[in-house]
């Protein structure tokens, strides 16, 4: 049908390795119980794990929001605040709304968030698969870049829905949010329904 | 004046409207009728089984939602009204399917647009997958009994920017277009409809017949998902849900059962085909859940010198049928072309970008126009639909290959819509496509069309028309319903909804739902009065 879906040898060996990637991943769990994690654990200076520390998150577990706050600033580019403070506020504040849009999902979506962000957090896979070299609060805005870029442009099914899925859940939780609309020019719901209409009345009180 | 507040004076006023998420003990109802889904189908059945007497109970999955909640807010909207927190798409994530779930179903959350079924699409019926009796002069006093209920009339206001450029461009390229007719009353022409009418001037089964049946002692459940219907012999016996919390997602561990002499399952495509196939009724064709089909919607993006603000005004207006029945009725796949809304979230989910080139297209937001093509799928040869499963945890999943005439039908169609564009003044005009950038020029915008790769993933497709699973017909070998909606196999079930359709339709489902049920509700409501 078309030159660039791959091949079937091909089709094959990558869910090999997908699957292979999560059974490592699952071994790199079990490691961890034991003592000798290759995981990176809690870094105090990354904006993501300081956000709201009394926060019950639903989905997202202290490494998926470190990983998040890596790319994050990739997704959303220029858009995203320089200055450090701004940036933190901002950063969380997408990581809450990406928490609430994963918990809507329902568990069959959220089964395969998990097993994405597993890919990302294990050191294996995050070597093989993603081709990040290094752990993720260390990762630079150039390597997450880099890293977007082969998912976005792979000839792989698997890598390109994993990246759609990262950068809708990002791209949504990012420009749904008030502060952020007029980045995109957006006014909001028209004014005089403010006054117009009660819900809107309540809404904004 | 709008009636703010709907269901706060309704409940006042003695409905009955229990919110499964507050149980505090399981229980056991019975009822003439259980209705499953309230959408157009449900809806429109609890309207009329209510009105001739039968005591109905209607059994939402999704919560009551209404005016007080709809602030126009996308994230709200998006994860509490639609399948699946609007994440939902076919099991190889090719295609994001855009479905109600909540109190009115779909018709809370859709655009408005009502259009009668296509003859064409009838007579195929009638002809080729052996349905009785749904030919235009049969169906057409149930077209108009519906349209009188919803007050669906072609709408007589000026179209917002972004569906005038279709016009505009349909004008000069020489091809058709229309003004198309909407189910609302005394609207404010706001644009927020997919986020749920917050004037409740949509007329949706949320403000229409859902009302309407309470109004005649219906009882309504809402936030109680239906896992199975228990049948025994030809009857079913009874439906068995599960309790969902107050977020929408958890189970709260109460279980409810509903006794009645007939259950109507309207969950719609995906929907429907899933609760029969966990129940496993008798299927000795293998029928459920096969010829599902979704208007497949493949878009362009263009950049206009003027300033569009595609999230202003009546969603849809304009559509064009130029190209619905290009190649004939079971030649290669036609489409309609309309216009979607544009909102932030929707608009930031839509274009599959980051990064600089993310930003690139917000500053260029309120200057975005955006047409869609919605293939005729299910017509020719090669056409055959997506099939329902359930997966492990007993949800329903679609699975979707995109034939070879789809993909060919998509090509043509992203050429049709840049040159619609670019004839009404675009700048530059992208595919809705991981691998196109902006062209400047009609001439690039063909060259480079031509080239795009037609590949899952790749493409960014959608929609917004799920249709058929359980399809109607008097051959029981290839249908699941007969003509009236009734189970071939089960003599107490019917099932009143889009999943009976045995293709797409080449229009927008709603008001084709809304006339089939009022049709089959009628004469459900003769045989359970006959044998009361
Ligand atoms: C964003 C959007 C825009 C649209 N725009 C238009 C338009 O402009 N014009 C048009 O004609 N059509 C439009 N549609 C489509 C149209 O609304 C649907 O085709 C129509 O509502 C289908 O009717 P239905 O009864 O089959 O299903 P629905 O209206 O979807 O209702 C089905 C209901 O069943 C419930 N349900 C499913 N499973 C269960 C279960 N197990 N237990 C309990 N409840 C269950 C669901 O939660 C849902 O509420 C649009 C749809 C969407 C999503
Ligand atoms: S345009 Fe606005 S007022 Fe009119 S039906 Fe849609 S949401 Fe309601």
């Amino acid at each position: 049908m078309d030159s660039s879906s791959p091949d079937p040898d091909r089709r094959q060996f990558l869910r090999l390795g997908f699957q292979g990637g999560v059974a490592a991943g699952g071994a790199l769990v079990l490691a961890g119980l034991s003592g000798c994690s290759a995981r990176p654990t809690h870094d105090p200076m990354i904006p993501a794990t300081t956000a709201d520390p009394d926060r019950h998150w639903r989905f997202m577990t202290e490494e998926d929001r470190v990983v998040m706050a890596a790319l994050l600033p990739a997704i959303v580019g220029p858009g995203m605040p320089r200055e450090a403070e701004a940036r933190n506020s901002a950063l969380s504040e997408t990581l809450v709304a990406m928490d609430e849009a994963f918990h809507a999902m329902g568990p069959p979506n959220q089964r395969q968030f998990r097993q994405l962000f597993d890919l990302l957090e294990s050191s294996i896979t995050r070597l093989t698969l993603a081709r990040v070299s290094s752990y993720w609060p260390n990762v630079s805005g150039e390597q997450a870049e880099a890293f977007l870029q082969r998912w976005r442009g792979s000839m792989f099914n698997i890598f390109n829905q994993a990246y759609l899925g990262l950068i809708q859940v990002s791209n949504a939780a990012w420009y749904g949010q008030p502060a952020h609309w007029e980045q995109m020019g957006y006014p909001g719901p028209p004014a005089y329904t403010y006054d117009a209409l009660p819900q809107m009345q309540k809404a904004s009180a | 004046m709008a009636n703010f507040n709907l269901y706060g004076k309704g409940i006042n006023d003695g409905w009955d409207v229990v919110d499964a998420a507050l149980l505090e003990e399981d229980r056991t109802l019975e009822a003439d009728v259980a209705i499953i889904g309230t959408g157009a189908g449900g809806g429109t059945t609890a309207e009329v089984l209510a009105r001739a007497g039968l005591k109905v109970i209607m059994v939402e999955e999704g919560r009551l939602y209404h005016d007080p909640d709809f602030t126009m807010d996308e994230h709200k909207a998006y994860s509490r009204l639609y399948q699946e927190g609007m994440t939902r798409a076919t099991a190889d994530a090719s295609i994001a399917i855009l479905q109600g779930r909540c109190v009115g179903g779909s018709t809370t959350v859709n655009w408005t647009s009502s259009f009668r079924t296509p003859e064409q699409t009838l007579h195929h019926w009638q002809n080729t997958h052996g349905v009785q009796d749904c030919d235009p002069e049969t169906l057409a006093p149930w077209f108009a009994n519906r349209e009188q209920a919803l007050n669906i009339q072609t709408w007589n206001v000026d179209p917002n920017r972004n569906n005038d450029i279709l016009r505009d461009g349909c004008e000069r390229m020489g091809w058709d277009w229309k003004t198309i007719p909407r189910n609302v009353r005394n609207c404010w022409n706001l644009g927020y409809c997919g986020m749920g009418c917050p004037t409740n001037a949509k007329q949706g089964t949320l403000v229409t017949s859902v009302p309407s049946a309470l109004g005649d002692g219906a009882t309504l459940i809402h936030s109680l998902r239906v896992d199975r219907l228990n049948h025994q012999g030809d009857r079913v016996r009874e439906l068995r849900g599960t309790a969902l919390g107050s977020d929408g997602v958890t189970v709260t561990g109460r279980r409810m059962r509903i006794r009645a002499r007939h259950f109507v399952v309207a969950g719609s495509a995906i929907g429907s085909p899933g609760i029969l196939l966990r129940s496993e009724v008798p299927d000795p064709y293998d029928r459920i859940g096969r010829r599902t089909f979704l208007h497949p919607v493949n878009a362009t993006v263009a950049r206009m010198p003027e300033t569009v603000e595609p999230y202003y005004g009546a969603p849809q207006s304009i559509y064009s049928d130029e190209f619905l029945w290009r190649n004939g009725v079971t030649g290669s796949p036609g489409y309609k072309l309309e216009v979607p809304p544009l909102h932030p979230v929707m608009a930031a989910a839509v274009l599959p970008d980051h990064g600089e080139a993310m930003v690139e297209q917000a500053r260029h937001f309120p200057q975005t126009q955006s047409i869609i093509a919605l293939l005729r799928d299910g017509f020719n040869s090669d056409s055959e639909g997506g099939t329902v499963t359930l997966r492990d945890d007993n949800s329903p999943q679609l699975h979707y290959p995109i034939s070879d005439s789809l993909w060919s039908a998509f090509r043509h169609a992203w050429l049709r819509m840049a040159e619609i564009q670019f004839a009404a003044g675009a700048e530059a005009v992208r595919p809705v496509h991981m691998d196109a950038p902006y062209w400047h020029s009609w001439k690039e915008a063909e060259q480079g069309i031509r080239e795009l790769p037609l590949a899952e993933l790749r493409a960014r497709l959608f929609t917004a028309h799920q249709m058929g699973g359980c399809a109607m017909g008097d051959d029981p070998a290839r249908s699941v319903v007969n003509s009236w909606g009734e189970h071939h196999h089960l003599s107490n079930l019917s099932v009143h909804d889009a999943s009976i359709f045995p293709t797409s339709l080449g229009a927008n489902p709603q008001l084709t739902v809304y006339a089939l049920a009022a049709r089959n509700s009628h004469r459900l409501a003769g045989r359970l009065q006959s044998n009361a």
